[in-house]
């Protein structure tokens, strides 16, 4: 039953021109995604050099526009902040194409959850559709999803660069906390974990209400205890679309990352990755949409939605 | 940024085969979006599932375009509603004619509630190949069909373009024609110059020339004008849904993911902001003209039980995606008095959105 | 043996009927896919007795399955119910699929019907095909009417010359239905109808109809048209499009609808063909100028599209005095799909004008578009530039475009930078080593350090190409001292860059320049802190392996250089540094005779 590493090549490669591997190949590669993401701790701890990059949401070939300007795995050393999945029109095919790279390369490229990452919340925003619609049945799906519950819930790069997808939680003070979460699960309604993948920070003072109904909004002098009090240089999250790709806050303490550009090919914003250099150095390349081809988008599929 | 590369081969067949097809075709989206949020739940309407083919087979749409199709029903809903009984204080049954009108089901839901008694005529235009399907429609749905009258005073017209009822009219016709040419043939019998009409136009203006929608007003404002023939016109009110402020990069998007799809928004280009869309009307000499964005009233005027309720249907995740979308909407409405005292009564004057402490709110033109 | 399997025990139609209520539209579909399947199972005669009359009375579904059913239909579904002679069984549900609402279902159910009529006998088209055709023709509703348009060509030469007189009513009532989508069914019909007339009915009956819908009110039913006309004038000569046709070309081109004239571009150079050349050179012309000033972008940028084929049916001078005019104006345009149009063809020009009209009139337009500010259009203009480099000296098009070429080398687009990183080698064979190391050699390596990786990987591609190009010798001098220099870069990304070209271009060099100038650098970067660099070298290491192992002195180098770098790897603390080096050392090994 074992894959060779010449077989996960081709799978890389198959998977990387956009063609899903059959079904059978999905269930060895995310079986084999567990044995290796069920070793890595709830806050993994990654080294620089590292390019850090936000939401993807299914956009392959933005994706594939990612790595152009970045880099491919494992030549550059990736670090996803989550939702792989849902929205675009290849949520399949871009999570595959990641996982078959984490198996192969697990100390080149680190995936970490995001709130999309859900059986609940894909049910709602296109994977499990596209996953039914692919394969004619809910297996791929399932698999997917067990997967999901075995990702990170957040990252450290040389410990002084704290990664998580959404943002902090009243009831995390430490990040020594976060090791302390049971994570295999599907994500809670509430609570720490649901906090780490849900919460954005504000212009407020202090803990806010969040406008999606989970999560909190977290203000500056938050984010400034929390760095001081672990010792961290900078958080990076994603989570929210930032139209200039990325946007720092609070004196440089926060960035959102965002790395699915025109997202929903209906934004028009550009998306960024952030790439930090052995000595934490960073740089922020921004990069548009891949140019419209005809496969971008499929022919029978609507495209973005709009009220008409 | 790149823009789009050049358009490919089959697109361009599909535009030669019949130009207008993508805007009827827009009318078709429109008619899923409601009929998905009314099976979620968001909106209350029985009829439209007559009005979309196999409706029990069509999938729901992403929650975003559910919220904005309830904040879009819900705005027009509410000045539809206020200009009916405005006409009722004044004891004068109004009439509406829907611009554009595809499968909306307004009429029906308007026959069937409250209001009802002060409706005088409901006339719906379309292309023809829109109002033929309609009018297919309404002869398959008993439920439809019933709202209209007894059948013996419901008639098709025009070879099944048209269908006629003692209120309800479905009258096809180009709008992008010299008004002068198409209208009072077709409306001439239909609406009467000296009652309260209201004209209703969800997302038509957008796709045609300015110079066309502003022919298309005027010739209202004209036909509504006191005469010899009517020295007491009825008052003119408008309401205009549609999107504006393209100039931006999510606008310059929605042109061209619209253009790829054969659909030009040429009519968004002279409202790049919120503060000109007063102006559609402020031009040909409305008394009173105003605008609000979908996001304005998302978040000042719909009551927040509403918006607690509808949050509760389907988790919508992104906020930013939301405002950034329903800024680029707006609803614009505006009212024409006669400049003579005693007709342009307070109640016109005050048409308008009502937040949820009562106040009346919206931009007015300069 | 395989007792489950008996097709009589699983009645297939039932399975049919079962799938058919599936939830899923996938798997609704896959059951229609699968008639065939069915068909075989049932025998041709149940096929034809159960399955479709089942078929043509219980499937109403989404349109999508419905669409599959009118495929399957005329995918020579006749086979499966006993021959061409049953082909007409199948008329039955496919008549009731060409009335749905659905466009797309109804023309597939034509184009399905449209086949089944040529394996009909001349009988058998009485008898079935044409009560069909009258009945859809004469529908209640438009939809079946719509349907009927594309019916008639296909039967129209097989039946009796009466029979052909009601088929041209029959069309020419279509042509003037009251609804207009019957009428654009008819206008999209009326060429294939026309095409099976003799010539006197094209006359008599085809021109008639043609006119009718020419001068419809809907402009949608008029731009269908235009096909039409190019169809008609097919059939005819010179003289007689002179007298039936012009007038309506005219009113084509100036038609108060964008949408028509737009049709009218686009297939101006069809047109154009179908008229002869004296007809363009007396008439024509002067139509397409006009198309080529329109008010509306949209017909500018399809008149665009046609440039070149249209002038290749013009002389050098009349090119020259009335496209180049209209040509330079479209180079200024407002619209910048106009300019990217304009820009995709102009240098299909260049051939037409020849050198010296080429270098007079098209070479500065060439320059105003690479300055454009839209990318699109630059790169348009720089994707074609071939086409021109064969008509005027190389010299003369870099040394005019070479500023242009400079700037857009920094270009904000790192695209608008790779197209032009891959017309430098081109450029290089043409200007020769002296002029490009003068200009252009201090660019190729500041490609090297580009913020962007692919145009970092293609700057490593552009150096192989030069060392190609101007040879070993000039690579030794000009390329490799600043790709060793890049292996000092503070950041991994762009030391990789070096690792990267080594492994590129070391096939194209000597193995004198890598034991001089190349393995030594490899080497230090064999011990860099970051393992990304350290398994690229043991890749680059594994192509200098390949690369040297044919010659004595250099299996003697892969020995006593190569073998022992890796074999250091292969301790390395990385897993991938390991698994690199490890295949790297097999390699190696191998090439110098040292394991199997």
């Amino acid at each position: 039953m074992a894959v060779t590493l010449a077989g996960r090549r081709r799978q890389i490669e198959q998977l990387t021109r956009c063609n899903p591997i059959s079904e059978e190949q999905v269930k060895r590669l995310c079986f084999k995604a567990r044995e290796i993401l069920i070793e890595e701790a709830n806050v993994q701890v990654v080294d620089s050099p590292v390019t850090i990059c936000g939401d993807i949401h299914g956009q392959f070939y933005d994706l594939m526009e990612l790595f152009k300007v970045g880099g491919f795995c494992p030549e550059t050393n990736y670090l996803f902040m989550g939702d792989f999945v849902d929205r675009g029109f290849y949520s399949v095919e871009t999570f595959l194409l990641l996982l078959a790279l984490k198996v192969r390369y697990p100390d080149r490229i680190t995936l970490i959850r995001g709130n999309h990452e859900s059986r609940q919340i894909t049910q709602v925003y296109g994977f499990y559709d596209e996953c039914v619609r692919k394969y004619g049945s809910t297996n791929v799906w399932r698999w997917c999803c067990e997967v999901f519950d075995y990702l990170a819930l957040a990252a450290i790069v040389d410990g002084r660069v704290f990664c998580v997808h959404g943002g902090l939680s009243p009831n995390l003070q430490s990040i020594d906390q976060i090791r302390a979460i049971d994570r295999k699960q599907e994500v809670p309604h509430d609570g720490p974990m649901c906090d780490l993948l849900w919460s954005d920070p504000d212009e407020i003072s202090g803990w806010g209400i969040s406008p999606r109904g989970a999560g909190f909004l977290f203000g500056s002098d938050i984010t400034k205890k929390f760095a001081h009090e672990n010792a961290i240089d900078l958080i990076a999250r994603a989570h929210q679309l930032a139209m200039e790709g990325y946007k720092l806050m609070f004196d440089g303490t926060i960035v959102t990352v965002w790395s699915a550009p025109n997202y929903c090919y209906r934004c028009g914003n550009v998306a960024s990755i952030l790439e930090l250099d052995e000595h934490l150095a960073q740089e922020y390349k921004v990069f548009t949409h891949a140019p419209s081809d005809v496969r971008s988008i499929p022919a029978k599929r609507p495209l973005a939605d709009y009220f008409l | 940024m790149l823009p789009p590369s050049p358009q490919p081969i089959s697109r361009r067949v599909e535009r030669t085969q019949d130009a207008d097809a993508a805007i009827r075709q827009t009318d078709s989206d429109a008619a899923l979006a409601r009929l998905s949020a009314v099976k979620k739940g968001y909106l209350t309407d029985s009829f439209i599932g007559h009005l979309v083919p196999r409706s029990q087979l069509q999938l729901p749409r992403p929650p975003l375009i559910n919220v904005g199709t309830y904040v879009r029903s819900y705005s027009i809903d509410h000045l539809v509603e206020e200009w009916i009984s405005i006409s009722k204080q004044e004891h004068k049954p109004c009439q509406i004619v829907s611009l554009g009108a595809g499968s909306d089901t307004r009429f029906w839901r308007i026959a069937t509630g409250p209001y009802n008694d002060y409706l005088r005529v409901y006339a719906e235009l379309d292309f023809p190949e829109v109002t033929v399907k309609k009018a297919m429609s309404i002869r398959k749905s008993k439920q439809l069909s019933t709202v209209l009258g007894p059948p013996e005073n419901v008639s098709l017209a025009q070879g099944g373009l048209a269908l006629h009822s003692p209120k309800y009219h479905l009258l096809p016709c180009d709008l992008r024609k010299p008004p002068s040419e198409i209208l009072p043939s077709l409306l001439g019998d239909i609406i009467s110059p000296s009652s309260p009409t209201l004209l209703l136009f969800e997302c038509v203006l957008v796709y045609m020339s300015p110079e066309a929608s502003s022919n298309l007003i005027q010739w209202f404002v004209d036909y509504f004008q006191s005469s010899a023939v009517s020295p007491n016109p009825g008052v003119l009110g408008a309401i205009v849904y549609e999107m504006f402020g393209l100039q931006d990069s999510f606008g310059q998007v929605m042109m061209n993911n619209l253009r790829s799809r054969n659909v030009s928004l040429i009519g968004a280009l002279p409202y790049p902001s919120v503060q000109t869309l007063p102006e559609r009307f402020t031009r040909h000499n409305f008394t009173m003209s105003k605008a609000l964005t979908l996001r304005e009233i998302r978040e000042k005027f719909i009551p927040k039980p509403e918006l607690a309720r509808i949050s509760a249907l389907e988790m919508l995740d992104e906020v930013e995606e939301l405002n950034l979308v329903l800024d680029h909407y707006a609803i614009t409405w505006g009212v024409d008095l006669d400049p003579t005292p005693e007709l342009s009564s307070v109640g016109w004057t005050q048409w308008g959105m009502r937040t949820a402490r009562g106040l009346p709110d919206g931009h007015e033109s300069r | 043996m395989d007792q489950a399997f008996n097709v009589d025990d699983i009645a297939p139609i039932a399975v049919l009927i079962d799938e058919l209520r599936s939830e899923e539209v996938q798997l609704r579909l896959n059951a229609i896919h699968s008639i065939p399947t069915i068909a075989l199972a049932l025998g041709p005669d149940r096929a034809r007795n159960e399955l479709i009359p089942f078929l043509q009375d219980s499937v109403d579904d989404e349109d999508e399955v419905l669409l599959a059913l009118a495929e399957e239909l005329g995918r020579n579904f006749e086979e499966y119910i006993g021959g061409p002679q049953y082909a007409y069984v199948l008329l039955g549900p496919l008549e009731n699929l060409s009335a749905v609402e659905e466009t797309l279902v109804r023309d597939k159910a034509a184009e399905s019907i449209a086949k089944i009529a040529g394996v009909l006998s001349p009988l058998q088209v009485e008898e079935y095909y044409i009560p069909l055709l009258k009945r859809l023709s004469q529908g209640e509703w438009f939809t079946s009417r719509t349907s009927s348009a594309a019916l008639y060509a296909p039967v129209y030469q097989k039946v009796s010359p009466a029979l052909q007189e009601q088929l041209r009513k029959g069309f020419a009532a279509l042509g003037a239905d009251h609804t207009p989508m019957v009428r654009r069914a008819a206008a999209r019909s009326l060429g294939g109808f026309v095409k099976t007339l003799s010539k006197q009915h094209v006359l008599t009956d085809g021109l008639p109809i043609y006119r009718r819908l020419h001068g419809d009110d809907q402009d949608s039913v008029r731009l269908l048209t235009v096909e039409d006309l190019i169809t008609i004038a097919q059939q005819l000569t010179p003289q007689e499009i002179k007298e039936q046709l012009l007038k309506q070309i005219r009113v084509t081109v100036s038609d108060k609808s964008w949408r028509v004239r737009y049709m009218a571009a686009t297939h101006f150079n069809e047109l154009a063909e179908a008229v002869g050349v004296e007809l363009v050179r007396e008439e024509l012309i002067g139509q397409y100028v006009q198309l080529l000033k329109d008010n509306e972008a949209e017909v500018r940028t399809a008149a665009a599209g046609q440039i070149p084929g249209f002038s290749k049916l013009l002389d050098r001078e009349v090119i020259l005095a009335r496209i180049i005019p209209c040509v330079r104006d479209l180079s200024h345009d407002t619209s910048q799909h106009v300019r990217a149009a304009l820009a995709n063809q102009i240098s299909g020009l260049a051939p037409l004008l020849g050198r010296e009209a080429t270098v007079e009139n098209l070479l500065p337009l060439f320059l105003h578009l690479l300055k454009d500010e839209f990318p699109e259009v630059r790169l348009n203009v720089i994707s074609k530039l071939q086409t021109v480099n064969g008509v005027i000296d190389i010299e003369l098009l870099s040394g005019s475009l070479l500023p242009a070429i400079l700037e857009l080398a920094e270009d904000k687009s790192w695209r608008v930078r790779q197209a032009i990183i891959e017309y430098i080698p081109l450029l290089a064979t043409q200007l020769g080593k002296p002029f490009f190391d003068e200009q252009l050699g201090n660019l190729c390596m500041s490609w090297l350090g580009d913020t962007v990786f692919s145009i970092r990987e293609a700057a490593t591609i552009n150096l192989k190409k030069l060392t190609e190009v101007f040879g070993v010798e000039w690579a030794r001098v000009a390329i490799v001292p600043k790709v060793m220099g890049m292996g000092q870069h503070p950041n991994y990304l762009y030391r990789m860059t070096t690792v990267q070209a080594i492994a590129t271009i070391s096939p194209s060099l000597t193995l004198p320049i890598i034991q001089s100038e190349i393995i030594g650098p490899l080497l230090q970067l064999a011990a860099d802190p970051i393992p990304n660099i350290r398994f690229n070298v043991s890749k680059a290491l594994e192509i200098l392996a390949t690369t040297c192992g044919s010659t004595a002195e250099g299996r003697e180098f892969i020995q006593q250089k190569v073998v022992p770098a890796l074999e250091q790897q292969k301790n390395d603390v990385d897993a991938d540094v390991r698994y690199f080096s490890v295949r790297a050392l097999q390699k190696a090994l191998s090439v110098i005779g040292m394991s199997g």
